[in-house]
């Protein structure tokens, strides 16, 4: 020791040795799966945490998870979720953990040789069932997924070893076998059913039936069964109470691997637990090969996991937002290809409250050739860009927040509580701001921006010094009229008294092709603001003109080469006979005109509220 | 030995004198009003209420309360984190023990290195029980989503709240289903109703452990089947059908509202299982049913209905016409042995000062009626600007019931059994999520000012999202299991009901 110390090729050596032995192995796996997670997925962490209000000495939320089976693990779960918010401290948790699955595996295995790198397999399928979640997570409503399948299965794996151990003892062993299930269950419910599978494994595999072993199992199965069915399983339908908190259906692909890869570990090295002498391998792990070995899995799990660009364009977008930071969402957006509707509804967002850009001049400069989102499972589209969009337009209006409490129904979580906080604000409402702010105020890490947050009860005009809330506050609508439900609409279409609520509305006309609400609502615009039109809009009323009503071209003044562009862009689609062709000559000829956007743009498929219903065009 | 023992008991007594708080001796006199949440002064309770825990608003390091009467042993707490948690064995002693007096708490709070006195809360038992159980639905505040709605029943003398139906559970199985208001008779828990919507849609009859489901031809209807009520002897429910629409506001503080378009009033007989029309108009809404106590009148609140255009898109002329609709309070008499329903009279004009009523709840005697009053609409838990009045009807007097109305909604009041309590659903903490308020009504036809919902925990009314929607005294439980309910809504209906005049 002493000489390594002072002999720095000794140390060497020894750095080499270790990492050259199983400990290197597990230091580069540790490493992978933090970075991984705390870098890479750094995004997906913090919004997996966006879902996740924890309020862990609240009775009623206590009283929520204690009510259903393996609320125990659910609650540890969610309370390590918290952790998210810090990506990297998060992740370094749950690298943690599956460092300590790896190392509970191999203990329970004790796979020789270049077998023994099988032990890393369900702690790296794991990390990939977390990792191929993508669009699903928006689904998927219980936030303590990561943690709750790495502790469940440690727990799995931990119980399965200590009956390994039992082998050759059939009263320790039956005794166990009927106390682990029931204890596996008691804290982590139907993690329990996998233990009852290994434990069946090993026995039939060992060959050690003693004559108590089987009515005990039986019998562990029957009682699990019976406290799962007492549980919650009277409602007709309970087939989801009876495998909570397995993760659902959207991980069960990833998930049943690792399930598969533990009880097949189980079965290959059940032999082993009679007690016989373990052979030497005839190759032993050591030396570089198996490092490589397993910095090439580590490698291919990273390959295997979700990483569609725009998935994480759109987490991305989810962050700045939060920190209203409204240019570089614009940026951001405008560097994607071939966007989805979320990044263009992001985008949308930004632009109407940012300084430097127009939401006339610049939101039509865009590619509305959307991509579809790609997903394991089926995922409504709508959902994806609903709750944050829906969120945003909840605060400058305060009728709006029921889609934040659409949002509360599955749970409430920190964002749906700061935008409704938001909103009682802007609308001066203290008592109710107050109300959510104590909510938060016990949080672990959202009472950060709580407290931060407090100080405008106690002032709040301070309230307007800050821009965002400026400019939500001077665009507040001043007359009450009502509507019924049309969320994203009601973000643009609002008809207040400044120039930029007017753009909104056209704006929004345009998105949905609204081609007469458009012209409708330009004939309320004032006659100075009329005249000083952006192109997109020039070139919008000259569409109109010479497809709907030649009048709309007589009541404004529209530069004489937008027309000319537009009668020839209509006299060639008109000749065309291939349509896909003439997409891309037209786009080549005269750009991403307005006339473009509303022929060739997939069409947007919201219900338009009655008030501006018109013509649809293409 | 014996010295050991007695040692052992000396320690035992220096062990549980050091537990139990003591009345801080040397104190300083605030002769101030102590602040505490909820506000739990000056306010009359049933001797079975459960504990009255309260939070203290002072500054302080260490809160001492001592719980005191005419009768029976005073309790001294201590706070912890500024709560004090009141034991309920010993408060439900002290309250029967002192029926009809006052109830002191003595506040000292330690702050800045001394206690301080604060002068003491005065509250007031009353000689009369409450029903022992309130049953609510718990709804999302807006009103407009509906994921976590469901039916509730309280046991007022403890803390147990216990789940009736919830929309949760038809989610937890794969259906989708809104839990409707409900109905109990006469304040009994083994004869309710309630109703589903969306998927699996009924009337669910409860009869003790009988349940019915009736599926209603709602398109012959014109509406669903909304506002109930059980005729107080015959087997008769009165119904109101109502096709409405949920709408936004876009400015403070009205965020959401209902809006009927056509509402009328049937009445199912549940012995010939039959539902008939009571009143059809074309020209005027009728809405939310109510029987006089001895079944001879059915009182509702009627609208004029605003002349729709068809030219018009329904936002422009919902824009224009809605706050004009308002509610006034009639009733039509119901001959029992005929079985007919007879003249339309005006009890009270409430449109003359342009203002709506809903909700008319009727006391037990037949004397007073208890309304909700807003600017217009029958939602008037949706306003902040709405009140509760009181509508003497002997003397046609009516009049604000001041203590109990707060600064918000105050949408929907209802009686006790006796006549003596009435829970008002309000919104008077933050204007927007309503819980439920106890007021004692005095046989003078006076109310006191009333307390809210006691909980465990002061801060569960904080951290649940969600308002109480038409509160309701019951003198016994529900007894109907969610999984009994659950079976029944999920098969099939074992009546199918359409209006008579129809069939």
């Amino acid at each position: 020791m002493n000489d390594s110390r002072n002999n720095p090729s000794a140390g060497q050596n020894a750095l080499q040795h270790f990492m050259q032995g199983a400990g290197g192995r597990r230091l580069v796996f540790f490493l992978f799966a933090w970075l991984f997670l705390g870098l890479y997925n750094s995004e997906f962490l913090y919004k997996i945490q966006q879902f996740n209000l924890f309020i862990g000495h609240d009775r009623l939320f206590l009283a929520n998870l204690t009510q259903q089976q393996g609320g125990l693990l659910v609650y540890a779960g969610r309370y390590l979720t918290q952790f998210f918010y810090f990506p990297l401290v998060g992740a370094l948790m749950a690298a943690a953990l599956l460092s300590l699955l790896e190392l509970a595996v191999a203990h329970m295995a004790r796979l020789q040789g270049y077998k023994s790198l099988l032990h890393f397999l369900p702690s790296m399928l794991l990390l990939l069932a977390q990792t191929t979640t993508g669009y699903y997570l928006y689904l998927h409503w219980e936030p303590s997924f990561p943690f709750v399948a790495e502790i469940g299965m440690l727990l799995v794996v931990g119980a399965l070893a200590l009956y390994r151990r039992t082998a050759g003892k059939p009263v320790l062993r039956a005794a166990t076998a009927l106390l682990l299930p029931v204890a596996v269950y008691a804290v982590s419910g139907s993690f329990a059913w996998i233990v009852l599978c290994g434990m069946a494994l090993e026995t039939w595999r060992t060959g050690q039936r003693s004559p108590a072993v089987f009515p005990t199992l039986l019998m562990a199965v029957s009682l699990a069964g019976c406290i799962t069915a007492g549980y919650r399983l009277f409602f007709a339908g309970g087939h989801a109470m009876l495998f909570r908190p397995l993760p659902d259906a959207g991980f069960i692909e990833p998930f049943g691997i690792t399930l598969l890869a533990v009880l097949a570990t189980i079965w290959l090295t059940a032999r082993r637990s009679t007690g016989a002498a373990l052979k030497p391998a005839a190759v032993p792990a050591t030396g570089w090969r198996p490092l490589l070995i397993t910095a090439v899995g580590c490698a291919v799990t990273a390959f295997a996991s979700y990483r569609d660009a725009n998935f994480r364009t759109e987490l991305r977008l989810q962050r700045l937002f939060e920190q209203q930071a409204w240019d570089m969402m614009v940026e951001t957006a405008d560097q994607v290809k071939h966007p989805t509707r979320t990044i263009s509804a992001y985008r949308a967002m930004a632009l109407a409250y940012s300084s430097t850009y127009s939401l006339g001049d610049n939101f039509f400069d865009f590619n509305f050739d959307y991509l579809p989102v790609k997903c394991r499972k089926e995922v409504p589209e709508r959902m994806l860009y609903f709750a944050d969009f829906e969120l945003c337009a909840a605060v400058p209006n305060s009728a709006f927040r029921w889609n934040a409490e659409y949002a509360a129904q599955y749970g409430f979580r920190p964002a749906t509580l700061k935008a409704m906080t938001m909103a009682a604000l802007v609308n001066r409402e203290l008592d109710l701001a107050t109300k959510y702010l104590k909510i938060l105020n016990q949080t672990t890490f959202h009472k950060i921006w709580a407290l931060k947050t407090t100080h405008y009860l106690n002032d709040i005009h301070t309230l307007y010094d800050v821009p965002f809330y400026r400019d939500i506050i001077d665009r507040m609508p001043s007359e009450d009229t009502i509507e019924d439900f049309n969320g994203i609409t009601h973000l643009f279409s609002y008809i207040g008294e400044d120039a930029e609520m007017y753009e909104r509305a056209l704006v929004t006309a345009l998105y949905y092709k609204r081609i007469d609400t458009f012209c409708a609502k330009l004939g309320q615009l004032p006659g100075s603001l009329a005249q000083n039109m952006p192109v997109y809009f020039q070139e919008a009323v000259a569409f109109a003109g010479l497809s709907v009503d030649p009048s709309y071209l007589e009541k404004y003044d529209i530069p004489a080469v937008v027309l000319s562009n537009v009668r020839e862009f209509q006299r060639q689609l008109n000749a065309t006979e291939n349509w896909e062709d003439a997409k891309h000559d037209l786009k080549a000829q005269f750009g991403r005109t307005i006339p473009y956007y509303m022929v060739f743009s997939e069409a947007a498929d919201y219900n338009f509220p009655e008030t501006g219903t018109g013509t649809i065009l293409y | 030995m014996a010295r050991i023992n007695l040692l052992l008991i000396f320690l035992t007594l220096g062990f549980l004198s050091a537990c139990t708080p003591k009345v801080p001796d040397q104190t300083v006199q605030n002769a101030g009003e102590v602040r505490i949440t909820p506000d739990y002064i000056d306010v009359t309770i049933p001797y079975n209420i459960a504990p009255l825990d309260f939070r203290v608003m002072e500054p302080a390091d260490r809160i001492r309360a001592v719980i005191r009467s005419e009768q029976g042993r005073q309790m001294v707490l201590r706070g912890r984190h500024k709560n004090i948690d009141i034991p309920a064995k010993a408060w439900r002693k002290l309250l029967e023990q002192n029926k009809g007096k006052d109830l002191y708490i003595d506040i000292y709070t330690h702050h800045d290195g001394h206690w301080t006195q604060f002068r003491p809360v005065c509250n007031h038992i009353a000689a009369e029980a409450v029903d022992p159980w309130l049953s609510y639905r718990l709804i999302e505040a807006g009103y407009t989503s509906y994921g976590a709605t469901g039916l509730f029943q309280r046991n007022l003398e403890t803390f147990d709240e216990r789940l009736v139906y919830s929309n949760a559970i038809a989610s937890d199985n794969g259906r989708t289903q809104a839990v409707g208001g409900h109905a109990v008779r006469q304040h009994n828990g083994a004869e309710w109703l309630f109703q589903v919507r969306d998927e699996d849609a009924g009337l669910m009859l409860v009869n003790h452990d009988d349940i019915r489901k009736i599926e209603v031809m709602a398109d012959s209807l014109g509406g669903t089947l909304m506002f109930a009520a059980y005729h107080p002897t015959l087997p008769l429910i009165a119904f109101s059908v109502n096709h409405n629409m949920q709408v936004l506001h876009s400015t403070l503080h009205e965020r959401t509202d209902i809006i009927d378009f056509a509402s009328d009033l049937v009445l199912y007989d549940m012995q010939r299982q039959k539902l008939s029309y009571i009143l059809r108009t074309e020209d005027r809404f009728e809405t939310q049913p109510v029987w006089s106590p001895d079944g001879a009148k059915l009182f509702y609140c009627s609208a004029a209905c605003p002349e729709w255009n068809d030219s018009v898109s329904i936002n422009a002329q919902l824009n224009m016409a809605y706050n004009e609709i308002r509610y006034d309070l009639h009733a039509i008499s119901y001959d029992a042995g005929q079985g007919r329903f007879g003249a339309v009279d005006t009890v009270f004009r409430f449109t003359r000062g342009n203002v709506s009523a809903a909700f008319p709840n009727l006391s037990p005697d037949g004397r007073y009626m208890l309304v909700s009053m807003a600017r217009y609409g029958s939602f008037p838990g949706l306003q902040h600007i709405s009140d509760i009045y009181l509508l003497d009807l002997e003397t046609r007097d009516i009049a604000p019931l001041d203590p109990v109305n707060g600064n918000y909604a105050d949408g929907f009041a209802s009686w006790s059994s006796d006549g003596r309590w009435i829970v008002v659903s309000s919104c008077r903490d933050d204007g927007q999520y309503a819980r439920p308020y106890i007021a004692y009504f005095d046989t003078g036809g006076k109310v006191r000012k009333p307390f809210l919902l006691p909980q465990r925990r002061q801060m569960e009314h904080v951290t649940r999202l969600a308002s109480y929607n038409t509160p309701t005294f019951m003198r016994s439980p529900f007894t109907i299991s969610p999984r009994q309910l659950y079976r029944k809504i999920s098969g099939p209906a074992d009546v199918f009901i359409a209006p008579a005049d129809q069939e």
